[in-house]
């Protein structure tokens, strides 16, 4: 089943064309690695299928329905409960804790906050995190912090996992654990689309988008 | 808006230093207003009570406006152009004939609690070789009392001397002091503008904390004022004591229309001081205003900081499905609760301050005399100064809110990568 469907995307920054006409279509399940050069339009790809960007011409269907760009508090809305994202940079907000990061998106979705603190409790348990989940952000590793992204990303239980090069910021050790969890979530169902530059991790995808100049070449 | 709250207190209390400096900055503010609120307006209040009490609520008298044009208006009638050059000042008519009529049809008026009348004249006093000018008044010590509480301001208590010893008078007690009497009983000589002269007992001290009228008045028996300036059974002013003093101005037209006679209300008498008191208070709230101004500023910097460092807060924020409005919301109550603890603090400063101006022992003398600061400590300044604090703090965050809530997280997110 189709969750994401992108029709002749087209996207402009200051009269430059990043995006061309793209055609997608994310299923239920898949686990898709987007790689090309630098300034191909990977990043702003994904932007558009998490909501963050609309796009200036086109069409975004999510589970069916089309997105209508005109009701900003109901794309916010999606954003929250449809899409996880993860950054290359962890973005976590320096004055929370973990747990307190991990419970932001779940709060907005409407979750008390006893119910978002034990749920965020759950996530960073099962991500290795236990025993810290009243330290701020800049009192654990890289690679801690980019789990807590995750964790964050996983809060409101989201359709599709979006990734921006979510190890280009870590050493291999790190990588090697946050594509096992990815691997595992998406063996457990979850579908995600991530952008990288590494070859190697695309292997271990399901599927492979290859981008250039703005146009998916396969 | 338990998401709200929950990023808005976590903000705020994780940057301490910013917001306690906020927090003070209002608090100057709002401390600064009540203190200085309940001083001018203590001072005014005094200054309107007391006047209001030693003198009438309404005045009758003639007025004393010469008719330089009378003659020649009567050989050629109202409309001519005239022009009067050193005209001499005649005697004038100065009383009101039918006074004993007029208190008995006023005494029995519903707005009106008493009248009394007063015969008001000029005389030199003399105590040893100094000597000092004096407004006298005579005055019916039994109808003054109906008008006046005027056995508060006498510190003996002897007002009705003037009626047992028609050769007692109540001087004032700064009168008395630039005379150097200290102590009840001393005679004084009073010369009167006709060269009339009389030795009288000072029975008693005035006091009304004001100034003006504690180094000049002198009271005395009607009848004993109108022998020695040779006004038997004359009077030039009739005085009125209502029951609202802000009906005063009606009442005051409506017996002018009653009597003919001209009228004035104490708020007539008193424009004076109640356009300085007026003036005065512009310029209390100016700068009052500033300094709110000064600390909504600094709410303002402080959440544009805020806004400019946590950029990327905010984009994260809204990639998690913050909406712009919940944006807006967050750092409006940022500032919203920064008023909040701000005037509350302020409060407590306006209230230590007024604690410590009531307990401050100083002679004030001036256009009234107290012993320390005359405080109105109104609760209303409290409720104004946190309306104050809340309005100044909304404006000054909501611009920076308003700033923040439009950032586009796709630039933010490209400008870090």
């Amino acid at each position: 089943m189709n969750i994401v469907e992108l029709v002749k995307i087209n996207k402009k920054i200051r009269d430059e064309e990043i995006i061309k006409d793209i055609n997608l279509t994310i299923q239920r399940g898949d686990f898709i690695s987007v790689i090309g050069p630098s300034g191909s339009g990977k990043s702003s790809l994904l932007y558009i299928i998490g909501l963050l960007d609309r796009p200036n011409r086109g069409e975004v269907i999510i589970e069916g329905e089309k997105v209508d760009y005109d009701y900003p508090e109901k794309i916010a809305h999606l954003r929250n409960i449809k899409f996880g994202f993860i950054f290359q940079f962890h973005y976590l907000i320096s004055e929370f804790s973990l747990t307190e990061n991990v419970m932001t998106p779940m709060l907005k979705a409407g979750k008390t906050k006893a119910e978002a603190k034990e749920k965020a409790y759950e996530i960073l348990n099962k991500l290795g995190l236990k025993g810290k989940e009243n330290r701020k952000p800049f009192q654990i590793s890289g690679g801690e912090q980019q789990r807590v992204a995750i964790a964050r990303a996983l809060a409101n239980d989201p359709l599709v996992i979006i990734a921006d090069e979510p190890t280009g910021n870590l050493d291999s050790k790190n990588t090697e654990i946050v594509m096992e969890i990815f691997c595992h979530l998406n063996e457990e169902g979850k579908t995600i689309i991530m952008v990288t530059h590494d070859i190697d991790l695309t292997k271990r995808t399901k599927k492979i988008i290859k981008m250039l100049d703005g146009r998916i070449i396969y | 808006m338990k998401h709200i709250f929950f990023v808005t207190l976590k903000f705020l209390f994780e940057r301490k230093r910013q917001t306690i400096v906020a927090i003070v900055g209002v608090s100057i503010g709002v401390g600064a207003f009540i203190a200085m609120a309940s001083l001018m307006n203590g001072f005014q209040k005094y200054f309107i009570e007391q006047a209001l009490d030693v003198n009438a609520h309404i005045t009758l008298k003639i007025k004393d406006e010469p008719d330089k044009g009378k003659i020649i208006k009567l050989a050629y009638g109202d409309n001519v152009y005239y022009q009067v050059f050193g005209a001499k000042p005649k005697d004038l008519k100065n009383k009101v004939t039918d006074f004993k009529f007029i208190i008995a049809k006023y005494e029995k008026d519903k707005d009106i609690i008493g009248v009394s009348p007063h015969l008001t004249g000029q005389g030199i006093v003399k105590y040893g070789t100094i000597e000092k000018s004096a407004s006298l008044m005579g005055i019916d010590p039994v109808l003054e009392r109906t008008t006046s509480p005027i056995d508060r301001f006498t510190i003996n208590k002897k007002l009705d001397t003037l009626i047992t010893d028609r050769d007692s008078i109540i001087i004032g007690k700064l009168l008395a002091r630039d005379l150097g009497i200290d102590e009840l009983g001393k005679k004084v000589i009073l010369t009167t503008p006709n060269g009339n002269t009389h030795i009288f007992k000072v029975t008693d001290f005035f006091e009304s904390g004001i100034t003006m009228l504690d180094q000049t008045r002198i009271y005395m028996n009607l009848k004993t004022l109108q022998t020695i300036l040779n006004k038997i059974d004359e009077v030039n002013e009739i005085v009125f004591r209502v029951k609202d003093v802000n009906e005063a101005e009606k009442i005051a037209d409506r017996i002018n229309k009653e009597t003919g006679y001209y009228t004035e209300s104490w708020k007539k008498a008193f424009r004076n001081f109640l356009q300085l008191f007026k003036i005065q208070n512009y310029i209390t709230y100016m700068i009052v205003f500033a300094i709110l101004i000064v600390s909504a500023f600094g709410i303002f910097n402080i959440i544009m900081m805020t806004v400019l460092e946590k950029k990327k807060d905010i984009a994260i924020l809204k990639a998690l499905g913050y909406e712009d409005t919940d944006i807006v919301k967050i750092f409006v109550f940022h500032g919203i609760i920064i008023g909040l603890f701000g005037s509350l603090l302020g409060c407590l400063t306006g209230y230590l301050l007024q604690e410590f101006l009531a307990s401050v022992n100083i002679s004030v003398e001036g256009l009234v005399r107290t012993k320390g600061f005359a405080l109105d400590r109104n609760p209303v300044y409290f409720l104004y100064g946190v309306l104050f604090a809340f309005f100044f703090s909304f404006i000054a965050a909501f611009y920076p809110s308003y700033k923040a809530s439009k950032l586009n997280p796709v630039d933010i997110f490209r400008s870090s990568a």
